[in-house]
């Protein structure tokens, strides 16, 4: 878990650069000066009882009145021991931090991200450009005086569109034997409006650029307009596919922030809400993998099955995609009467659904032809990569959120977390649907245990953290006025920092969460899985043809809104 | 007139007009394109459950010159607007546009700097769709709006109508 050891450790070697330690809800952090950053993050790395080998999270928060205005934030794990640690620099405006991107490649993208986000420059940074917006953009949007509806009034096309060239670096070196062919923003198979730069000898890739933000909708700024309760709603259009699962990890580092956890029967309505998320997102993305790679019947059949569900879905929370279910300290509503069996029923019928599609796909030629081989991501660069979810499991790391730092009563569960062998796109497919299998085995545990619970126990009685009951609003004017202000204003807790993550459908799922002590969170942090697992595109696609850039980019399992924020 | 009664059975009298509209409505090939959340509920009404097929709308083409209709599923930001333009632009006459969601009707709940507050900023829309998102069955409804629509357009009163010069007018 998280690490106290370390900060005496880093003390004693590196008495200068190391400033202090804090703690806030029992996480730890320690504080690095700016310059040294890379020199920690190399001993962190290579220091064998350390041995940080994954980059989590890199990302910026601005506090305007301090006169090192910027602090970067990099959460960093040890797959070894499974430990957490935090590290914190400060910057002044106009000045820069070395890049750590040599030590954990995940920090690529990431530090690209603050550059653009804060307008913080990383010395050392490959290509630093700017990557959710696009070059030429004006402002950094997540600074604390930028406004949230941007600085122009109305709207003009404009006269180009926005990134047209590729990066300098890529065109370099070219005598006519490359070409470099765009794919997207709008391409069946790219799952949303992901554009890939590809450069291309004959058919083999030499190199591939993905260029993100066609669907930046400025999600961390708006959320810090918002109520803790309310940013919820954002969430889930983050990762549109598995709304649940952004739904529990949001409200966790929310609950870690006010320092209470809910009732048990919560916490298993939970944990079968986002299991069912786990399998509507593996369903879509069976669906649409199958689909860009030529199977056209397993789609319908995928959808069958993902419409069942969602009709579940429906029944609990009155949503289908966007259903914001999570209450601070516990969820809506209890589950409506006649599920247990409708749920029962489908569980009942899912494994045989399941072998379909394998009769469809496991070993027909074809798949096999398109997937086998194709796309190996080796374990070590996975790791330090940051890659997590079924991508890491099919290269053969056997880590699962759920498993390592287990949330909302993952350890009274039993389950299996499959891994794959060769790391290819065939492995990851495999993984994915035995994961499908292991998610209805813990839906029907978690279905077991509600029925143990007392029914109705399903969010934390505290006056402070949840309305009042509406027949008392319709009442009493106390509780009329407590209705109103709760949501007109909403709880605030203390100020202090918070992280939560979740095994997501796509891979580790955090919130990093900073409070000021107002009902508005001061910096909603999405760790995003997809952001991360697409850095390794490039290194998967390398050397392969044009056609098999679909299939990776299927075996991946992207959602842009997730990506793109 | 008593035309009809002379005409042998199996033949249709109509306008031109008509029949052409008939033909288009029931023909309506929309073009594979899905920007966000609301996109994932355009594919359900594709599957088996809704089955688009039923309205001659199931041609989902992924190149928007063969396609007649632009259904903008999610939101549509300040970087995709110049794409979104460009797909418009490529596809052929006759052409119609639904607003999917209230994202692309006019922003949904995002009023930041990178999002286009409704896509007719940049397109014009026939049909506009609210829900966050909306039903897959608010998608046919809106198909049979558009249908209702084109049923009752004039060739006159199409962008791409092309008139025939009057005498005076050829010089
Ligand atoms: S309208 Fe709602 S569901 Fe649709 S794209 Fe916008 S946010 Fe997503």
């Amino acid at each position: 878990m998280w690490d106290r050891g370390a900060y005496e450790k880093l003390k004693a070697h590196f008495p200068e650069a190391i400033l202090g330690v804090e703690e806030s809800r029992g996480e730890v952090s320690v504080r690095v000066k700016a310059e040294e950053v890379l020199k920690v993050a190399k001993f962190l790395r290579e220091d064998p009882e350390l041995s940080y080998d994954m980059l989590v999270d890199l990302c910026g928060v601005d506090y305007p009145e301090r006169e090192e205005r910027f602090e970067v934030v990099y959460l960093l794990h040890s797959m070894k021991d499974n430990r957490r640690l935090r590290l914190k620099a400060r910057v002044r405006e106009g000045e820069s931090l070395p890049s750590v991107q040599e030590v954990w490649r995940a920090a690529n993208w990431l530090e690209r991200e603050v550059y653009d986000m804060f307008g913080v420059r990383f010395e050392g940074h490959p290509d630093l450009r700017r990557i959710l917006t696009w070059q030429g953009f004006e402002g950094h949007p997540l600074r604390k005086d930028y406004p949230v509806e941007g600085k122009e009034e109305g709207f003009e096309l404009p006269p180009e569109p926005p990134d047209l060239e590729p990066p300098e670096w890529l065109k370099e070196e070219g005598d006519g034997r490359y070409m470099i062919v765009n794919m997207g923003p709008q391409h069946p198979s790219t799952h949303g409006v992901l554009r890939v730069i590809l450069k291309l000898e004959g058919e083999q890739i030499v190199d591939a650029v993905p260029v993100l933000g066609h669907l930046h909708r400025g999600v961390e700024k708006l959320a810090e307009t918002m109520s803790y309760l309310k940013a919820q709603t954002l969430t889930d259009r983050l990762d549109y596919t598995a709304a649940f699962s952004n739904n529990l990890a949001y409200m966790m580092a929310v609950e870690k922030l006010f320092g209470i956890e809910p009732p048990k029967r919560a916490q298993y309505i939970r944990v079968m809400l986002a299991e069912f998320s786990r399998l509507t997102s593996h369903l879509l993305w069976l669906a649409t993998h199958a689909l860009d790679i030529g199977a056209m019947t397993v789609f319908f059949y995928c959808f069958r099955e993902r419409e069942t569900i969602l009709d579940i879905l429906e029944a609990i929370s009155g949503a289908r995609l966007t259903p914001s279910f999570l209450r601070i300290g516990g969820v809506a509503k209890d589950l409506p009467d006649g599920i247990e069996e409708r749920i029962e029923k489908f569980l009942d019928e899912f494994p045989s659904r399941i072998a379909e599609y394998e009769a469809l796909l496991s070993k027909n030629p074809i798949w096999l032809k398109r997937t086998k081989g194709i796309g190996v991501l080796q374990p070590d660069d996975a790791i330090n990569c940051g890659v997590t979810g079924p991508v890491l499991r099919g290269s053969g790391v056997r880590w699962d959120v759920r498993k390592a730092l287990p949330y909302s009563s993952y350890e009274e569960f039993e389950f299996e977390v499959p891994i794959g062998e060769r790391g290819d796109t065939y492995d990851r497919y495999l993984v994915r649907l035995e994961e499908m299998r292991q998610s209805a085995r813990i839906i029907r545990q978690a279905l077991r245990k509600i029925k143990d619970t007392p029914p109705g126990d399903i969010v934390i009685k505290d006056p402070y953290l949840s309305p009042p009951p509406k027949d008392q609003v319709q009442k009493e004017p106390h509780a009329l006025l407590r209705h109103f202000k709760y949501f007109s204003e909403g709880p605030a807790p203390l100020p202090g920092e918070a992280y939560m993550s979740v095994e997501g459908p796509k891979g580790e799922l955090g919130w990093y969460l900073v409070s000021d002590g107002t009902p508005k969170p001061y910096r909603f942090r999405v760790r995003p899985p997809c952001f991360v697992n697409l850095q390794a595109l490039p290194l998967m696609v390398k050397g392969h043809l044009v056609a098999d850039v679909v299939a990776v980019i299927g075996s991946i399992d992207i959602v842009l809104g997730e990506i793109d924020r | 007139m008593g035309i009809e009664s002379r005409i042998p059975p199996g033949i249709l009298l109509t306008t031109l007009e008509g029949i052409v509209n008939w033909a288009r409505k029931n023909s309506i090939w929309p073009v594979t394109f899905g920007l966000a959340c609301c996109a994932l509920e355009m594919m359900v009404t594709s599957s088996s459950a809704l089955d688009i097929a039923r309205f001659g709308a199931e041609v989902f083409r992924p190149s928007p010159r063969q396609a007649d209709l632009m259904i903008v599923a999610g939101t549509v930001t300040k970087k995709m607007a110049y794409m979104v333009r460009r797909i418009y632009d490529q596809m052929p006459e006759p052409k119609w546009v639904i607003a999917y969601g209230t994202c692309a009707s006019s922003g949904g709940i995002f009023r930041t700097y990178n999002v286009v507050q409704g896509v007719d900023q940049i397109v014009p829309v026939d049909v506009y769709v609210p829900g966050c998102p909306p039903r897959p069955e608010a998608l046919l409804d809106a198909l049979m709006k558009l249908q209702e629509k084109i049923s009752r357009e004039r060739f006159s009163s199409r962008p791409d109508y092309v008139r025939a010069l009057r005498p005076e007018e050829i010089r």
